[in-house]
């Protein structure tokens, strides 16, 4: 039986039958399996980062339920977390809206201001589980979005770092940070990628950071500067040979790790970044076949729902995704 | 505390440190008076203590939101004449020196309540009751002779009266006032205005208004906690805030309205307000420390050791029988603080949220969430959606061409309101039902409604207002209106 489609404010790019059930439920206003869920995930740091996320992106919808849930049992770290990732979705809900809508300063101001009571929420979870590295990660979104101050986000990583340095989703959102778009630029971003991901063992998910930082630049490119300079950086970023090379190397190392990470909660999402970046690299002019294998390979780890980004960047993640099934479609390399 | 009936007025008394204080309390405030009577409390307090003579002992009166009280300190027979002096005048007020005093009162300016909490109750309550505590009304000088003799006759009686003393009642002791029985103050419900809001306002610095129950010492230990809290963001961040203050309007028996401000540097007012409403939620979401509980319990133990804290139980014994509030002793509050826990501060102060005001001064903009993330809306007077189909006058064509706000502005009358639209395009209308002074200047009108609305109908400003004029004064009962004072500007 195919389900109905989960909203479209929760990214659907994992696999994780109990997830699925809890997120269901939390849109239904039940979060009791969310909170089943979450305190059965303590010693599983990843799939924990993949839940709180995922399910505050779910609860953001229902912030009235999960407050009320947070004040009958002030003390619960689950319930902490939860309401505090709810209230960090809806933050930067409120800020995507403001880009589609150019309005004002206005929702900016509602992104800062949600983004305050998420910090206290998530500092008051991290305060009471002392070894969880979860609460640290969802503090991340806060301190790219909004930060406190200059330092927030190099002190909410250490904090990361001393508990689980490799979680994905701390790891990706440290990159976005280094971006120029933020606070960095190419340079330190691509140097993060590097370093974070070369002693990384085959197979680990944190590898797609090399295929994210690449994608990010190309980005750039596709927003600045001139129509000609756009198009022509547009065309040719993806394809040079050291950019190539590079990412090729990550996504043998990804492939190879399949036996190993093939259950890991980011291995689906790890696998639509190269998918993305390959899929990009079919407009570039120096495409090749080889692309399309690598697109294949990727896309069949990759699940049957695309994540909201990196496809997002291009368009309607849906149809982007779409697209790039279409594209491996009759090569013989077809998914699954 | 003792108890006794001195010419049929309750008399509380306790003993404290001398010299005896007597305090005369009348269940009579600025809640008391209309839009049309605003500063007639004050205006009969002042003719009563201006028949007194140049006396030696301290003696002073005030008047509070819900109460007036006249007090002196001194000999027993010092207190014994202050209060006869005081009834007899009360009895017979000086109308005659109704000028003199009107002139003194408004030289000397007083508020009832620091301006932000003012115009938080009047953001909350509308121009009536408890809401005119920001409002100046027509002027001393404009309230009828016979208006107060009547507010006299009504509220300063015996049954309206309670006599507090820090030492036995002293011999030959009478309260020669006036009988009447005690007045029923009507229920003043709040403007109907779903969840908190927000807005800006001529005030001095932010603030934050809250309703909750009358008697809660999980709301005042939280109140404290909240201040304290600001007092210590307002210290660390130099030149932010200097000062944190609060204050609380018992509305009726279970309804209080705590308000509390925050001084706020120029330019840093806007900052200062979202500190305010995100340290006030935070308490709504965490509670308090423990440790900041056994403060303030600890605090208020070392306050009620002081003998002269009898003065003020004695207050509050005698606002318990004057107004209906239920009366605590020191020990028994001090016992419900020490039982308060974290989790019912946060509470309580999570539903005081639920309908907060938050003003921040002229030109200030909050974007803030409530506590489920939901934005705060823009709160201030009673803004109408559209205006209303009518007779539209604008400004004179030459005014338009030259100015901006002249393009903008207009007046629109209808069979049973007058609308100004504002030159930010915002609507203002106050229906003839509703008005509750009509300032009379030269050819204009100024209207001033019962949502905190005021509509200029000015026949310079606005070309043939003189026609909205003429419906106003047809549907408007006469005595609302009055000629501007010629007291002030
Ligand atoms: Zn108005």
């Amino acid at each position: 039986m195919v389900r109905a489609d989960l909203p479209s404010h929760v990214d659907p790019a994992w696999n994780d039958p109990e997830l699925e059930r809890a997120v269901r439920a939390l849109c239904d206003g039940d979060p009791t399996p969310a909170f089943d869920l979450l305190a059965a995930t303590r010693e599983q740091p990843d799939r924990r980062e993949l839940c709180v996320t995922i399910l505050g992106q779910a609860g953001s919808a229902v912030l009235p339920l999960l407050r009320a849930a947070a004040e009958e049992q002030r003390d619960d770290v689950e319930r902490l977390l939860l309401w505090g990732s709810a209230l960090d979705a809806a933050a930067w809900q409120a800020r995507g809206a403001a880009f589609a809508e150019h309005t004002t300063d206005e929702q900016f101001g509602q992104l800062v201001d949600l983004t305050k009571q998420a910090r206290a929420v998530l500092r008051r979870a991290a305060k009471l589980a002392p070894d969880d590295a979860v609460p640290w990660s969802e503090l991340m979104h806060g301190a790219l979005g909004a930060p406190e101050h200059d330092d927030e986000g190099d002190e909410v990583f250490a904090q990361v770092g001393r508990r689980s340095p490799d979680l994905y989703g701390a790891n990706y959102t440290r990159l976005q940070s280094l971006a120029a778009k933020w606070y960095g630029s190419h340079e330190t971003m691509l140097e993060f990628a590097r370093s974070r991901t070369a002693d990384l063992p085959p197979g680990h998910p944190l590898l797609a950071l090399i295929a994210v930082a690449h994608v990010e630049v190309h980005i750039h490119n596709l927003d600045n500067g001139n129509f000609f300079k756009r198009l022509w950086k547009g065309m040719t970023y993806l394809g040079k040979a050291p950019v190539r090379a590079e990412v090729d190397a990550a996504s043998d190392r990804l492939l190879a790790g399949v036996d190993v990470f093939g259950g890991h909660p980011r291995w689906l999402a790890a696998n639509q970044v190269f998918a993305t970046f390959y899929h990009q690299l079919g407009d570039d002019m120096a495409s090749k076949p080889s692309d399309t294998m690598r697109l294949a390979r990727h896309l069949a780890y990759s699940g049957e729902r695309p994540a909201l980004w990196p496809w997002g960047y291009f368009g309607d993640h849906e149809e982007q995704f779409a697209k790039a099934r279409n594209a491996v479609a009759g090569t013989g390399m077809g998914i699954g | 505390m003792e108890q006794t009936v001195i010419d049929g007025v309750p008399v509380f008394w306790a003993q404290g440190p001398a010299p005896m204080t007597a305090t005369l309390t009348f269940g009579c405030g600025t809640r008391d008076e209309t839009f049309r009577t605003i500063g007639i409390t004050h205006l009969i307090e002042h003719l009563a203590m201006s028949t007194l003579p140049r006396v030696h002992h301290e003696h002073n009166a005030s008047v509070g939101l819900e109460i007036t009280q006249f007090f002196a300190t001194g000999k027993p027979a010092q207190l014994v004449e202050f209060l006869d002096v005081v009834c007899r005048a009360l009895a017979d007020l000086p109308l005659d020196r109704i000028d003199k005093e009107a002139g003194v009162l408004a030289a000397e300016g007083g508020q009832v309540t620091h301006p932000t909490a003012a115009t938080l109750l009047a953001r909350r309550f509308g121009t009536s009751g408890y809401g005119l505590a920001p409002w100046i009304g027509p002027g001393y000088d404009r309230i009828p002779a016979s208006a107060v003799a009547a507010h006299a006759a009504r509220f300063f009686t015996k049954g309206n009266a309670v006599l507090t003393l820090t030492g036995p009642p002293p011999e030959g002791l009478r309260l020669p006032l006036p009988d009447g029985p005690r007045p029923f103050h009507e229920p003043q419900a709040p403007l109907p205005v779903a969840g908190p809001r927000w807005s800006a306002e001529s005030v001095p610095c932010p603030g934050l208004g809250m309703r909750g129950p009358a008697v809660s010492a999980a709301w005042s230990l939280g109140m404290q906690v909240l201040q304290e809290r600001l007092t210590t963001v307002a210290r660390r961040e130099k030149g932010l805030s200097y000062d944190v203050g609060a204050e609380r309007a018992d509305v009726d028996p279970v309804t209080a309205e705590r308000m509390i401000w925050v001084d706020a540097r120029e330019g840093r007012e806007t900052e200062v307000a979202e500190i305010l409403w995100d340290t006030a939620r935070q308490l709504a979401a965490f509670g308090p420390d423990q440790d900041e509980i056994d403060h303030e319990v600890t605090a208020f133990a070392e306050a009620i050791e002081d003998p002269r804290l009898v003065d003020a139980e004695l207050d509050l014994r005698a606002r318990a029988e004057l107004l209906g509030e239920s009366f605590h002793t020191s020990q028994e509050w001090l016992a419900e603080l020490k039982a308060v826990t974290p989790e019912q501060v946060a509470a309580v102060i999570s539903e005081g949220l639920r309908t907060a005001l938050l003003v921040v001064p002229e030109g200030g903009v909050l974007e803030l969430s409530d506590r489920d993330g939901k934005r705060v809306a823009v709160g201030g007077c009673a803004r109408a959606g559209a205006v209303p189909d009518g007779r539209v006058f604008r400004p004179p064509l030459f005014a338009r061409m030259v100015n901006g706000s002249a393009r903008r502005a207009s007046l629109v009358l209808t069979a049973d309101s007058v609308t100004l639209r504002d030159d930010d395009g915002d609507v203002h209308m106050v229906r003839f039902a509703d008005v509750v002074g009509v300032e009379v200047h030269d050819g204009a009108r100024t209207v001033f409604g019962r949502y905190g609305c005021l509509v200029p109908i000015d026949p310079d400003l606005f070309r043939g207002a003189g026609e909205a004029v003429v419906a106003l004064e047809a549907a408007v009962d006469p005595a609302l209106f009055y000629p501007r004072t010629d007291l002030i500007g």
